[in-house]
């Protein structure tokens, strides 16, 4: 690994004055910049730091609320479901044929999903990488050049290993199972600076210790003069002929905003790139297509001893050891009330169960997918959010029950008594039972399934017929716009991607900054705008 | 049985910027049915029938109902509309077939808390479809709501972390 030491963190106060509440704002927006840039997510955040620090005048777009730190850390982890997760956390992926319905989770707000991780910073698998290099033709992509870009946000974010003393005792025992199936269990690596094992990093650190971009990445671009205004929701990208020229939305209240600026970078998430790029015109045949999600299983457990699965930090080591096999496994906990509303049964059943919420260890499964996953724009009279199908590929599909039954044997290796699987309607399982089971006869719809991973609707490519964005991260075709986010990762990446993400998002940012300085043209700002910025 | 409650609403502790600016909360028709379907899911085994060795049902306390399905509203205003939607077709599904499982005809609210379990019990079977997931759905976020209820974290010895 890389050097991870974090570095000075900008103060709070000093960027204050410069984030605008779009919701708060009276009357209609028109500006100018250099680069605009739509969403303020891991790859729209690092792009935003990049260009501000190279002297360009950034504004930054993000259709969430702008919420500090400090104010995340003080709600209930519903509210900040209601808050700052997209649509409650409840978005779903329809599965097609033999797949499950998929709950896709993304953060809404200034910092996008870098809010709401479990600060997970892994870095992409060599032979993943070497596939881009070796069948995909992205020769400049391969580790020697990438390195670079990884070990600068690694470095920006603060990424650092969980010492083994924040494992719970419910990881603890999720290693003893690995260990005597030849697992191994190895510590993660996250972007945290003072970890007090609150275990509540998706909602939201007490003690601002999850360096979430929010934190380590915006308050940099905005010292370099970027400007972001939040609840401001990107509509179209404006065109004139074959060129961005700015781009149009809606504020919180209803008011309209233009910016006008010769280059845009989309960093909106694989989720609603394709429809910002779709709504403005922009036609692909691959826009939208091969989602990858990383679709992801939960494994309960019940021990004869308390876990307190809570203890120590929220994801503290995982198992790389079933790659070869298309899945990673992740010691993880989720708050109680998610664990009792997947337990089964419904009055005394359900708590007789959730009274040994002590004794509950849980894991994820996450499949190294191929790109089965659709975003369909509807049209804007039916509102915002896309439909997104996902349509899992037969290898996966034959994945799933595989691993989800090692889950349970690798927990009952470990001494659970019972163990609880993501089948829904299945009931507890005893290392007896499992015997009986045959997964592969469970349809999909009766699986449980989550993801956090939405990449690749926009990827990247050398042939502009098949890819959406060409290897420097312009968008085929149109001059002055670039993607740099999660949309551009050309194949699942079988590991937490944000790094990636970060990484890429700062390749492409440095030639978006190169491309500009060459061609630097400046606009006047609107005087009606100057007040507010 | 004394239950201690702490508060009657839970607390609002995000920034008042983030209220939704219409609130407009849901019919009383609907909070009764959610309340109907909470008591359900969240009651319990009379301890005094466990001694007496027959099983009578226990409602979980009142306050702590409302106090949720108050929370639930708040949540179901804030988040998106299209969320809104499928959990108050999840929550209708629930309440029109679950009486129909158990054959019965009479609204859902109305049902013993006896029947309102067994009418559950029966949609969250594989059998029920995609009931079983309207089932999944609506436990998994009132027991998300219900678990940050301080009393019930005290109860299930959450003292620390991601529950307070
Ligand atoms: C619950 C959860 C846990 C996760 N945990 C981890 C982890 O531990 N480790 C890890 O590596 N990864 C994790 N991830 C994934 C990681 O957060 C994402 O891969 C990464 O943030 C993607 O970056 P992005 O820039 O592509 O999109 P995002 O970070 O999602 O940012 C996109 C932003 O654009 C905004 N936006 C969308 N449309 C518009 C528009 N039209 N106008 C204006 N703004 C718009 C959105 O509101 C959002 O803020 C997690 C994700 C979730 C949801």
């Amino acid at each position: 690994m890389s050097p991870t030491t974090p570095t000075a963190i900008p103060t709070r106060a000093s960027h204050a004055g410069r984030v605008v509440r779009g919701a708060e704002r009276q009357g209609d927006l028109v500006l100018g910049c250099d680069v605009v840039i739509i969403g303020t997510g891991a790859g729209g955040a690092i792009a935003a730091k990049v260009l501000a620090e190279r002297g360009l005048d950034v504004i930054c777009l993000e259709e969430g609320p702008h919420i500090t730190a400090r104010e995340h850390g003080a709600m209930r982890p519903s509210e900040s479901l209601r808050h700052v997760w997209r649509d409650g956390g409840m978005t779903v992926a329809v599965g097609l044929g033999d797949t499950p319905v998929i709950n896709v989770t993304m953060g809404k707000v200034v910092g996008g999903s870098s809010m709401v991780t479990g600060g997970v910073c892994l870095r992409p698998p060599e032979e993943v990488v070497s596939r881009w290099v070796h069948e995909l033709g992205l020769g400049d992509l391969d580790l020697s050049h990438l390195d670079r870009h990884l070990s600068i946000v690694e470095r920006l974010v603060g990424v650092e290993a969980v010492p083994p003393s924040m494992r719970s005792r419910a990881v603890q025992r999720f290693g003893e199972g690995l260990a005597k199936v030849g697992g191994e269990l190895v510590s993660l690596e996250r972007n945290t600076h003072g970890c007090q094992g609150e275990s509540r990093c998706n909602f939201g650190c007490p003690h601002q210790a999850k360096l979430s971009v929010d934190l380590s990445v915006l308050p940099r671009a905005v010292d370099h003069g970027a400007t972001i205004v939040s609840d401001a929701l990107v509509e179209k990208i404006r065109l004139r002929g074959r060129r961005a020229v700015g781009v149009e939305g809606r504020l919180g209240r209803g008011h309209r905003f233009v910016v006008h600026a010769d280059t845009v970078v989309l960093a909106a998430g694989a989720w609603h790139d394709p429809v910002v790029l779709a709504r403005s015109g922009i036609r692909h045949p691959d826009l939208g297509r091969h989602m990858t999600l990383h679709p992801s299983f939960r494994m309960m457990a019940r021990f004869d001893e308390p876990v307190r699965g809570w203890e120590g930090a929220l994801q503290s080591a995982y198992s790389p050891s079933f790659m070869k096999d298309g899945h990673t496994m992740v010691a993880l906990f989720v708050p109680p009330g998610v664990v009792a509303g997947a337990m089964p049964g419904i009055g005394p059943e359900l708590a007789l169960r959730t009274d040994a919420l002590q004794h509950i260890a849980i894991m994820g499964g996450l499949l190294h997918d191929e790109g089965g996953g659709r975003v369909w724009p509807v049209p804007a009279a039916l509102g915002r959010e896309p439909v997104v199908t996902y349509r899992m590929a037969k290898a996966d599909r034959a994945r799933l029950p595989e691993a989800v039954r090692r889950m349970a044997e690798i927990y009952f290796e470990a001494g659970a008594r019972e163990c609880f699987s993501p089948v829904l309607g299945l009931g507890p399982i005893t290392p007896e039972r499992l015997k009986t089971i045959d997964f592969t006869k469970v349809p999909g719809r009766r699986y449980e399934c989550t993801s956090q991973h939405p990449l690749g609707t926009c990827r990247m490519g050398t042939d502009p017929k098949r890819a959406v964005v060409s290897p420097e991260g312009r968008v085929w075709d149109v001059a002055g716009l670039w993607v740099a986010d999660g949309s551009i990762v050309p194949t699942s990446l079988g590991v937490n991607p944000q790094i990636t993400v970060m990484a890429m998002a700062h390749r492409v940012a440095e030639r978006v900054a190169d491309a500009v300085s060459s061609s630097r043209s400046r606009r006047p700002l609107d005087p009606a705008a100057a007040g507010s910025r | 049985m004394a239950h201690p409650t702490s508060s009657v609403t839970a607390p609002h502790l995000a920034p008042s910027h983030l209220e939704p600016t219409v609130y407009d909360r849901h019919a009383p028709s609907w909070h009764r049915d959610a309340a109907a379907v909470a008591e359900a899911v969240f009651s319990k085994s009379s301890t005094s029938s466990a001694e007496h060795g027959h099983e009578t049902l226990e409602p979980p306390p009142a306050a702590r109902i409302d106090w949720m399905v108050d929370d639930l509203d708040h949540f179901l205003l804030s988040v998106g509309g299209r969320s809104r939607f499928v959990f108050r077709a999840a929550l209708t599904t629930l309440v029109t077939l679950g009486p129909v499982t158990i054959g019965s005809l009479r609204p859902f609210a109305s049902l013993s808390l006896a029947d309102r379990v067994r009418a559950l019990e029966r949609l969250d079977q594989p059998l029920a479809g995609p009931a079983a997931l309207c089932v999944f759905a609506v436990k998994t976020l009132m027991s998300f709501l219900w678990f940050e209820h301080p009393d019930t974290q005290v109860e299930a010895g959450l003292v620390r972390g991601a529950h307070r």
